[in-house]
């Protein structure tokens, strides 16, 4: 994060849109390589998995998007956006090459020191997996994957259309570092894979619970039946970490919009673990 | 001040029958409140409750505004049935009703109305000014409502009606909800001649110039708190034109034009709905003279469709109908 | 942190040039102007008032800090354009109340901490801030059961005591008493006598206020999240957002860019937790959906997370949500209960 006490932490930096790569059937979800046009903005935007930005296109507003990206792909970060207001559509109008401001990075990251040594379960329903992508190609970085056990991956979307960086989840399926499961809550014609739903899933792989730490980000309602799966499993809430979502504006803590309890999602979170949901209110 | 502990009696009484015959499941009215000359809407589901009701000149709220809500299915579980619903009015507050009731918001058969007698409320805004500000200690509101006010230390101060009275009582021509379910006191008082709209014909005859200026002077005191359009019963979109980002009428700022924009654009989508109630002016928590604005509508729909609003159910409203004998009048000379 | 710096006392009838000579360095003087029998803080150009007896301001002083309607940058097309953010003047805020000063000093926990919030802490460091201590607070405050005194100092810089004749300038901060020192001809010495008068003005002031019961509100308001008793409160309440507005330590804002074809501004505006719209996700969910939610959370913010958070309440006492809620809603009824 950035520490310069003068900086005024409302103004984005502007960064170019150096690729724009459609993810789903749909044509509603659509991953924006960008770069920074300054390199010491560049430099200064050091980040883990789990962390977000503030996506700031004048006239229209900000959007707070999860880092797709992992900070071991140089050069370069990943937003996958799915269009859903003003922001995002005007996002999604853009040509390559249109410069647009990048505030960040944010909130707080996956809590990549305390997977040191243990099985990592990564599970992902839908969009909502942007930043768990991140993770992986983190924790596949050699420099990095020798220092956890076990990784497993439960991804699902709802048709074969929906699920996102198809190339990487076929490149991951047949990689001996991470055992990939790719699922659909419905198939169509010409899908061979899975179906069933992600927490049906989980029960069905069933990964150990023992010296594990699961990560967990989806839909509310893949959240609502996973939760128990895991605790069934045997994961201790400390072990089980999620990432929320929530209406933000000022992204630092300060506008009082995207609290849960007395914590902020965008300052304190937006990863929590699920023991401390268990002591906030349920009011997300 | 007999009279209004009359008509709360009466009223405790019907609403304690109400609920004894299982005629209703929820009753909004009026309780004391926790501030010297205020009242705060209640609202009571059982017969035991039913004394906490009040009636009298400081029962300013126009509780239709809670309808749109109570009987919303947004958000309601599956199966839910609308309640039945017994609500204090006034005059307004019943035309109020009325409007709701034909804007599908309300379904006639789920609301009780209960007229009371009202003579006028009391304009806090003028008592605290006649009292230069000095916070009163206690106070009653007589039924003409004129009040009698007890400041610190014991002084007692009386102030006429005419002092004290709200602007739109002054010639409201509904001392009673038109459409009504039940009297509580069924002596109807004096129904008063058509209202006089010479307030808004001196306004009108101002110049332009003098008009906009005044506009502005009024505006200008405005700080997009939303108050008036809470307060309103017939405000009840669920994302009002202000707010809307897309497509974006307006913006959220401060800017003269836009909050000029927004009052004149909420004022115009209650032409032929306003009942004149004065919710909006009481709410404002600075003081704006709305009623300058609301007043030329309520006169306009008058003057050109010859309609009132609130008064039958069965009338259809003016913006919504045709005639082939409508005046064009603001067409071709506007 | 009083104690060590010594009060200074000014015969009112001097008022008048003291106010003229901080003019005169060059800073914005804003006081208190009675306009017919309100009072507001409105910028004084000559002669200031000489009346400190006022209840309370209608508007606390948060326009200062966090404007209704503040611009953060401008753009042009997507460039951001330099010098969005421009130089704050200097200002000295006459005669706010001992509460309203506190409200500064507790946003300050929220808008001074990483990462401080650039344009606050502008204003926040060419502001002065006299307040006047409540020598006859109003039946609708209640500061002494939130923390805080009709004599309180914190986020004051001086705390004038109207003695009469005389004004007691007490210098309540390092800022504060730096200001004295710049215009100590104008000052003497308190008297001890003077000290003591003040003292004494001080306790009458708070034994006039009504305590409530507040002990371990944050701890019970947060187990009682899930009560029923928030539905009786909410049930009345018309999600106008006045409470918001007057109150001084709300401090949510929104967010919003304005452009007139491709030239434009990115605008901080006053928002509220009271309105439908402030948690409402793109998608279309919102984890407040009804009043009674958005009632609760401005009471367990104001009264249970700031504690978590700050370790203060973040509620002064100064009884404007009361005095200006249309429907009467009384945020002391629904704490005690």
């Amino acid at each position: 994060m950035n520490g310069d006490g003068n900086r005024n932490p409302y103004i984005p930096f502007p960064a170019k849109i150096e690729k724009i790569t459609i993810e789903n059937a749909d044509r509603d979800i659509k991953t924006f390589k960008l770069a920074f046009l300054d390199e010491g903005h560049r430099r200064a935007f050091q980040y883990l998995p789990g962390q977000f930005a503030e996506l700031s296109i004048f006239g229209k507003g900000e959007s707070p998007i999860g880092i797709a990206s992992s900070p071991t792909e140089e050069g370069y970060l990943l937003f996958t956006v799915k269009k859903v207001g003003v922001v995002t559509s005007d996002l999604h109008n853009s040509e390559e090459g249109r410069v647009i401001g990048v505030r960040g990075p944010l909130g707080k990251p996956y809590p990549v020191e305390a997977m040191e040594g243990k099985n990592v379960v990564i599970i992902g329903g839908g969009f909502a997996f942007t930043t768990l992508r991140s993770t992986i190609r983190y924790l596949l970085a050699p420099e990095n994957r020798r220092r956890i056990k076990n990784l497993t991956c439960i991804y699902g979307a709802r048709s074969p259309g929906e699920l996102i960086y198809k190339e990487e989840l076929k490149e991951w399926q047949g990689s001996e570092d991470i055992e990939m499961y790719v699922t659909v809550d419905k198939g169509d014609e010409s899908w061979t894979g899975r179906e069933g739903f992600v927490p049906t899933v989980l029960k069905e792989v069933a990964p150990s619970s023992e010296n594990a730490i699961a990560l967990v980000c989806g839909p509310p309602i893949m959240l609502k039946f996973t939760f128990p799966m895991l605790l069934g499993l045997g994961f201790p809430p400390e072990m089980i970490v999620v990432s929320l979502e929530m209406r933000m504006k000022c992204g630092i803590g300060k506008c009082g919009r995207c609290n849960i309890g007395n914590l902020y999602v965008c300052k304190d979170g937006p990863v929590f673990t699920y023991q401390q949901l268990q002591s906030l209110p349920a009011e997300y | 001040m007999s009279a209004n502990v009359r008509t709360s009696e009466e009223l405790k009484s019907a609403a304690r029958k109400l609920f004894e015959e299982g005629k209703i499941d929820l009753l909004i009215g009026y309780e004391r409140g926790t501030l010297p000359l205020r009242t705060t809407p209640c609202f009571i589901t059982s017969a035991e409750e039913v004394d906490r009701l009040v009636w009298d000149g400081f029962c300013s709220n126009n509780l239709a505004a809670y309808l749109p809500h109570l009987f919303s299915k947004e958000g309601k579980p599956k199966g839910w049935q609308p309640p039945k619903v017994a609500i204090v009015a006034k005059g307004c507050d019943g035309r109020s009703i009325i409007g709701l009731v034909k804007e599908k918001q309300a379904p006639r058969e789920n609301v009780i109305i209960l007229g009371v007698p009202c003579r006028g409320i009391v304009d806090l805004k003028k008592v605290l000014r006649a009292l230069d500000h000095k916070e009163p200690v206690s106070g009653e509101a007589a039924e003409d409502a004129s009040v009698i006010v007890r400041l610190d230390g014991g002084k007692e101060i009386r102030l006429g009606r005419d002092e004290v009275l709200f602007d739109s009582c002054k010639d409201c021509p509904h001392p009673e909800a038109p459409v009504c379910d039940l009297h509580v006191r069924p002596e109807i008082p004096e129904k008063k001649a058509e209202r006089d709209f010479t307030d808004v014909a001196d306004f009108e005859a101002k110049s332009p110039r003098e008009r906009w200026d005044y506009f502005v002077r009024e505006i200008s005191k405005c700080i997009r708190c939303y108050a008036c359009r809470q307060a309103c019963p017939n405000c009840y979109c669920a994302t009002c034109f202000a707010e809307q980002t897309q497509p974006k009428w307006i913006g959220v700022g401060t800017d003269l034009s836009e909050v000029m924009i927004y009052h004149l654009g909420r004022i115009f989508h209650q032409a032929g709905r306003c009942v004149d109630c004065g919710a909006c002016v009481r709410a404002c928590p600075m003081s704006i003279d709305l009623r300058v604005f609301t007043r030329k509508m309520v006169k306009d729909v008058k003057e050109l469709f010859g309609y009132e609003a609130g008064i039958s159910v069965e009338e259809p409203p003016p913006l919504c109908t045709f005639k082939t004998d409508d005046d064009q009048s603001f067409i071709t000379e506007p | 942190m009083a104690e060590d710096m010594t009060p200074r006392t000014i015969d009112k009838r001097k008022l008048p040039e003291l106010a003229g000579l901080i003019i005169a360095a060059g800073h914005r003087l804003y006081g208190p102007v009675r306009n017919g029998g309100e009072v507001t803080l409105t910028e004084i150009a000559e002669k200031p008032p000489l009346d400190f007896a006022y209840g309370n301001f209608k508007m606390s002083p948060k326009n200062f800090f966090l404007p209704q309607s503040e611009v953060i940058c401008r753009f042009c097309g997507g460039d951001m354009l330099k010098d969005a953010v421009s130089a704050e003047e200097k200002k000295v805020l006459l005669g706010i109340r001992p509460c309203d000063a506190r409200a500064v000093w507790l946003m300050d926990k929220v808008f001074l901490e990483e990462p401080g919030d650039f344009y606050y802490k502008q204003k926040r460091d060419s502001t002065i801030l006299i307040s006047a201590a409540c020598l006859s607070p109003e039946t609708t405050c209640f500061c002494t059961s939130v923390g805080g005194s009709p004599a309180g100092t914190e986020g004051s810089d001086i705390l004038l005591f109207d003695l009469g004749k005389a004004l007691l300038l007490d210098p309540a901060s390092p800022r504060g008493e730096d200001f004295l020192n710049r215009f100590s001809e104008m000052t003497s010495e308190a008297s001890k006598k003077q000290v003591s008068q003040k003292e004494q003005l001080a306790q009458e002031a708070a034994s006039r206020l009504k305590k409530i019961s507040l002990d371990g509100v944050a701890e019970k308001f947060a187990r009682a999240f899930d009560s029923d008793l928030w539905a009786a409160p909410s049930q009345k309440c018309l999600g106008c957002g006045i409470c918001t507005y007057f109150c001084p330590t709300c401090h949510c804002f929104d967010v919003t860019d304005e452009t007139v074809r491709e030239k434009g501004r990115r605008l901080r505006t006053w928002d509220s937790c009271m309105y439908p719209l402030f948690t409402l996700h793109a998608s279309g969910h919102n984890p407040r959906p009804s009043q009674k939610e958005r009632v609760r959370q401005r009471f367990m913010h104001k009264f249970s997370y700031s504690v978590q958070n700050h370790g203060e309440l973040f509620c002064v006492g100064c009884g404007r949500c009361i005095k200006n809620c249309p429907v009467n809603l009384d945020l002391r009824e629904v704490i005690t209960r």
